[in-house]
């Protein structure tokens, strides 16, 4: 196809830029947000010149990625926290105050708050093919997970890693093996204390790859179709099984290096911390190891299940175009049913409640709000009638009457002794119940009556929970 | 692969199925959850089962991650299914409209992109915002329609019935009218934290919540397509 408007270089010449370029101007692209949160500041409240906030930025990274190798990431206030210190250095004459509303400033920058935590997404020129072709860049550089306990921390993306080990766009399969070879030539040369950041760099890369090879594992568990297993998870496998025999033969190699030099008389604490960290990179290549040798079977197996699931894609779905859009023109005709099913999900699976006898005592015995004065009613003794003070006594002269009733040698429904109480004297309804409640489960004396429940749920304006069969104790 | 099943797998089937009914409960705070979250990951035969029973309880499986744990959605219908009348009490139909609506502005501002509903970082979102970006919309059908919101002859689409409430209105204790939008969004983050589907992150713009993996999972793999499908259906009929 050829393309007669588009001006286009002779066919014999070498493309205008190579590959290199491209990848280039991307890791160039990736400090935009940095810049961005600098040329800002003009436009914050208050003067922000004394602050940095590029490098504040950058420190920000640092400090995620520093909490990434052992926790799961760093807390925002770890990271807040940190940042202010060094804000407050830049600035001593400033409030403590302001320095954190710097730090909030940055990590809601390096977050892309403004633009709801979007990607951050840079147009550039691509002229590697022989024409120019406008492309976008699009990348995070912070992110807020959950982490496992249920905590939310920050997190560096692959990209803000890049950013941390001053590399540009690189393979991370390439940079790992790199990382791990210079940390080799550094041992050799005794140069411990580059080493050890040059470890640190190597156990990131090491997270950075199993993160890769793990959200190919996730996104084949959830639906086969999104991943090729015909020609580049195969590849992406025994690629993966040869990088990492790799790097375990050459982290044996370190390992045995560092243990000699923590045994020396002269061994800095940088000896113990490298080893500590090349362990690390050790035993996570070992799982993964073990992770990837069971990822065929994960294929075959997903492959049985998913065979005839059909799933609808919902991944492809614009919430505000596709949903809200169209039912801001509906009326509760006919839009209703389509926003409640998606509230029942929004809201997840609710139990059914049963009043629990516990509870409804509970909930009888708290003072009354609003105007009546509070009463001390305290424990719970149903029966004796003397140590009350929350009812009056014309309502126990009542409650009595009613319960009177209940028959030796038979049973009369809880609703029924309601009914009955609210006829007579509307306050005694509840001293009723409370009297069928202690007989189903006798707290402190022994009750005189006995209730039991066979399952009809109690029908009554005030009382919830089960219509119990109240019968009469027979004295033993 | 579902000879290897023996009848206690079918209890820790149940007990999964039970975690996930306690939507805070997160694998590594109950004992054997995360072993069990591991199994319906690792395990066709166990993940069928639970599916099965889920089925016959009348709830839908949507994911078993290890840090939210199994998520799960009622199915319609089910015993499980949260009523509308327990929403908030006294609602009339156009009430209930908007307080759908609502639930849905919230998870399309939240995740304005198809590739938003994919990414697993936290995302946020404040009353302020979601009133804004809710009635920004409207004022967009109205510029569209040309139509005074005020016509009692019209009938009353959301985008209406939304324009006649107020955003906000001063009351005596400073504090919002819960029949205003803003008061509305409130509720409706309030009830999202009380599901576990949302934490409240600070008091600012009306109020600022996180909304957590689970709402997202819940969104992405049956809210969207269902109240689509829904919705297809009421027009069509």
């Amino acid at each position: 196809m050829v393309d007669t408007a588009t001006p286009r270089l002779p066919l014999t010449d070498a493309p205008w830029v190579d590959d290199s370029f491209v990848r280039r101007v991307r890791a160039l692209l990736r400090t935009a947000p940095l810049h961005d949160l600098e040329a800002g500041k003009a436009l914050r409240d208050g003067d922000w010149s004394p602050y940095d906030l590029r490098g504040l930025a950058l420190a920000a990274i640092d400090t995620v990625i520093d909490h990434m190798g052992l926790e799961f990431g760093a807390t925002g206030e770890q990271v807040r926290q940190r940042l202010a210190q060094l804000a407050r250095m830049s600035a001593p004459d400033r409030t403590g105050a302001e320095a954190l509303r710097v730090a909030d400033a940055v990590v809601a920058g390096l977050l892309n708050d403004n633009n709801r935590r979007e990607a951050f997404a840079l147009p550039y020129s691509d002229w590697s093919g022989r024409r120019h072709r406008q492309a976008e860049v699009a990348f995070k550089l912070l992110e807020e997970v959950e982490a496992p306990d249920g905590s939310v921390v920050l997190r560096a993306t692959d990209e803000a890693v890049n950013l941390f080990v001053g590399a540009l766009d690189r393979d991370i399969a390439d940079a790992h093996a790199a990382a791990e070879a210079i940390l080799a030539s550094q041992l050799r040369r005794g140069r411990l204390d580059q080493a050890v950041h040059t470890a640190r760099a190597a156990r990131l890369r090491s997270i950075q790859y199993a993160g890769g090879v793990q959200r190919v594992l996730d996104a084949t568990r959830h639906d086969i179709r999104q991943v090729d297993w015909h020609a580049d998870v195969p590849d992406l496998l025994s690629d993966a099984l040869a990088h990492l025999s790799e790097r375990l033969e050459t982290e044996r190699h370190l390992v045995t290096t560092v243990r000699g030099l923590v045994g020396q008389p002269d061994a800095g604490p940088a000896a113990g911390i490298l080893l500590d960290l090349i362990e690390d990179c050790q035993l996570r290549h070992l799982e993964l190891h073990a992770l990837l040798l069971r990822a065929r079977t994960t294929f075959l197996d997903e492959q049985e299940r998913q065979r005839f699931a059909v799933t609808a894609d919902s991944r492809a779905f614009e919430l505000t175009d596709q949903l809200l859009g169209p039912l801001l023109e509906r009326t509760t005709g006919d839009g209703l049913s389509a926003v409640a099913r998606f509230m029942t999900v929004a809201l997840g699976p609710q139990p059914p409640r049963t009043t629990r006898l516990a509870d409804l005592v509970d909930l009888l015995l708290q003072p009354r709000r609003g105007q009546d004065a509070p009463t001390d009613d305290g424990a719970p003794e149903l029966i004796d009638l003397g140590d009350d003070r929350r009812f009056p006594p014309a309502a126990w002269a009542h409650a009595e009457r009613v319960l009177a009733q209940v028959p030796v040698d038979g049973e009369i429904r809880l609703s029924q002794l309601l009914r009955d109480a609210r006829a007579s004297a509307p306050g005694s309804a509840e001293l009723v119940a409370l009297a069928a409640l202690h007989a189903f489960a006798p707290e402190h004396a022994a009750p005189n009556l006995r209730a039991t429940d066979d399952g009809r749920v109690l029908d009554d304006p005030q009382f919830g929970g089960r219509d119990l069969l109240v019968g009469r104790e027979v004295e033993a | 692969m579902s000879s290897g099943l023996r009848p206690a797998d079918a209890g820790a089937a149940a007990q999964l199925l039970g975690y996930g009914l306690q939507p805070r409960l997160r694998p590594a705070s109950a004992a054997g959850y995360a072993d069990l979250v591991a199994r319906h990951q690792s395990d066709v035969a166990f993940r069928e089962l639970v599916d099965d029973i889920a089925d016959g309880l009348g709830l839908i499986v949507l994911e078993a991650d290890g840090v939210s744990g199994i998520v799960i959605a009622p199915a319609p219908g089910s015993v499980f299914e949260p009523r509308l009348s327990d929403y908030r009490a006294n609602l009339s139909g156009d009430d209930r409209l908007i307080h759908g609506l609502i639930h849905v502005a919230i998870a399309a501002y939240a995740f304005p992109t198809p590739a938003s509903l994919t990414d697993d970082d936290v995302r946020h979102a404040s009353v302020v915002a979601v009133e804004r970006f809710i009635r920004a919309a409207c004022e967009r059908l109205r510029e569209r329609h040309g139509d005074p919101v005020s016509d009692p002859t019209e009938t009353g689409q959301a985008w209406r019935l939304y324009l006649r409430r107020q955003a906000t209105r001063d009351t005596a204790d400073g504090r919002i009218g819960v029949s205003t939008t803003t008061g509305m969004i409130k509720y409706a983050f309030e009830r999202l934290v009380a599901a576990g589907m949302a934490t409240r992150t600070a008091g600012t713009d009306g109020g600022t919540y996180r909304l957590l993996r689970r709402y997202r999972t819940g969104v992405r793999e049956l809210g969207a397509t269902a109240a689509y499908r829904e919705l297809m259906q009421a027009l069509r009929a």
